[in-house]
């Protein structure tokens, strides 16, 4: 185990609805959500001292790489410490990763990490800018590859060498699907209930991916505030604790992969696994990247919480879901609540820290412990957050 | 296919493109320590040196996974779904991405055997693409419609 000194924590979370936002630019989206975490939690922008932005337009051919210090001026704010990082997906728990170092080493005591994005309609050039950003332009690009179609080399090697099936995978999407039923801002909240049966008879996008078992593109947007354990007491009645935190960068393009099985997710959870000085038997629930329903499967398996080709008992039997013993993406997951275009990375952070404050509303569950894992490009960098109650 | 993209030949790839161009499936292979790459780079990733040679493969090679895509990609790509989205292990050790031509999708399997053929593009351009079954005879013969 390996404290941190000042025990970091998340004390304040907060995220703007998914949806579409056409009245408002990329930038100000930014601000929307910087307004909504201030008003949810009685902040004031003078107690931040730190700025970690995603990059504004991040998968867009000119991603603004100076978004902090545009934000720290439009606030009004003269931080200690400020960056725009950019690792897509992984980039907001490497936010929250940074931020906890900085405190635990005095730099800061309270930094924003902030993101918001559009995921713009798939019009042809809008495709074809997103799929170069995860594809090598050279040696894949020309071979006309779709984001499921990359996804899918993993889950159909997956399948391949561990028996999972469809069904499985189907499994995933009906367990998120019945979270954002919980969920009033998920975009299939007032949807109803879907069945294994439902996603393998919708239409075929890339198999093995039905189009039920891929994420919902949308707008949207996040922030967390990371502070002094002595901070975040005088924010909320309950901080979410950073107890352990991993990071791992393997292979950027999904063709280099030598072992299509393994894209790197372990070496993350073993190492926030090692700092927290606990085992995934001390977590009580799991938020878990998942643009694709394969996800959650490769993942849980990783991490430790299921043997290989066993995930899939943990949604067939239920206790992902409501209900259940061991719960996974409570705010419905990218599937059921939406992906909201480059702040995706974002809501899994937001959720798990709200489950650990308590301050999940109708979708709370037991929640002494949460693990977070996102990662970024085609699941090629990874980043695992262990958050609890206490320090 | 005129209207599909066409590679970004870099100085470290130019000879595999261009052996493409003669319908010829080329690899790096390092001069100091024997090590057969891909993709190709000025100097080899195993033990750095910049002696590199290049080998002319056999064309043989066996699906690792593949995806059956039912979108287009970006506009004029795909002229009929679903095509074939796959990665490749070559019988010279590097895999590669591909489209599986030539084929039905339906019987495809993980572990099947696959050869090289190659498809124009623009600009005399020719780029690799794999196809059920042996090749014919060594030389890589063959290319697509």
């Amino acid at each position: 185990m390996v404290t941190l000194t000042n025990s970091p924590a998340i004390a304040a979370a907060a995220e703007i609805k998914p949806g579409r936002y056409p009245d408002l630019s990329n930038a100000q989206l930014y601000l929307q959500v910087i307004e909504q975490l201030l008003a949810d939690w009685n902040l004031k922008l003078g107690d931040i001292d730190g700025v970690l932005a995603a990059p504004l337009d991040m998968a867009t051919p000119s991603p603004k790489i100076f978004t902090h210090e545009m934000l720290a001026e439009e606030l009004g704010l003269t931080p200690r410490l400020g960056l725009t990082m950019s690792a897509g997906g992984a980039t907001y728990g490497y936010m929250v990763q940074y931020a906890a170092l900085a405190i635990a080493a005095g730099k800061a005591e309270a930094v924003l990490c902030v993101g918001a994005g559009k995921f713009a309609k798939m019009s042809p050039d809008v495709a074809e800018t997103l799929i170069k950003s995860v594809c090598d332009p050279e040696f894949e690009f020309p071979y006309g590859p779709v984001i499921a179609g990359l996804y899918a080399q993993y889950a159909a090697r997956y399948m391949h060498e561990f028996g999972v099936t469809a069904q499985d995978m189907a499994a995933v999407s009906v367990s998120s699907r019945k979270w954002a039923k919980l969920n009033p801002a998920a975009l299939t909240y007032a949807k109803p209930d879907i069945s294994v049966a439902d996603v393998l008879a919708s239409r075929m996008i890339a198999s093995p991916f039905h189009y039920l078992d891929c994420s919902i593109p949308c707008e949207g947007g996040g922030a967390v505030l990371v502070t002094s354990g002595e901070v975040a007491r005088r924010i909320s009645a309950q901080p979410a604790y950073i107890l352990g935190m991993g990071e791992f960068h393997g292979h950027g393009y999904v063709s280099r992969n030598r072992n299509l099985v393994d894209c790197g997710a372990a070496r993350s959870g073993a190492d926030a696994f090692r700092q927290a000085g606990l085992a995934p038997a001390d977590i009580d629930h799991v938020q878990i990247y998942d643009a694709f329903s394969i996800n959650p499967l490769m993942f849980l398996e990783d991490l430790g919480f299921a043997a290989r080709g066993k995930a899939a008992e943990l949604f067939h039997s239920g206790r992902t879901a409501p209900g259940g013993d061991f719960a996974v993406n409570t705010y419905g997951g990218l599937i059921g609540y939406g992906h909201g275009g480059d702040a995706s990375g974002m809501s899994m952070i937001v959720e798990g820290a709200l489950q650990v404050m308590g301050r999940a509303d109708g979708r709370q569950v037991s929640a002494d412990r949460a693990l977070v894992h996102s990662y970024g490009g085609m699941m090629a960098e990874h980043s695992t957050l262990i958050l609890g109650r206490s320090a | 296919m005129p209207g599909r993209p066409v590679p970004q030949v870099t100085d470290a790839t130019r000879p595999y493109w261009e052996a493409a161009r003669e319908s010829r499936l080329s690899l790096p292979k390092c001069g100091a320590c024997g090590d057969v790459f891909f993709p190709p780079r000025q100097k080899c990733p195993a033990c750095r040196s910049d002696q590199i040679a290049w080998i002319t493969a056999s064309g043989e090679a066996e699906i690792v996974s593949f995806s059956a895509v039912h979108m287009q990609p970006f506009e004029g790509y795909a002229d009929h779904f679903p095509y074939v989205l796959a990665i490749v292990r070559l019988a010279e050790g590097p895999q590669l991405m591909t489209n599986i031509v030539d084929c039905d999708v339906d019987a495809l399997r993980i572990g099947d055997g696959v050869s090289v053929c190659f498809e124009a593009r623009g600009d005399g351009a020719r780029i690799p693409q794999f196809r059920p079954g042996r090749a014919i005879n060594s030389n890589q013969n063959g290319d697509v419609s």
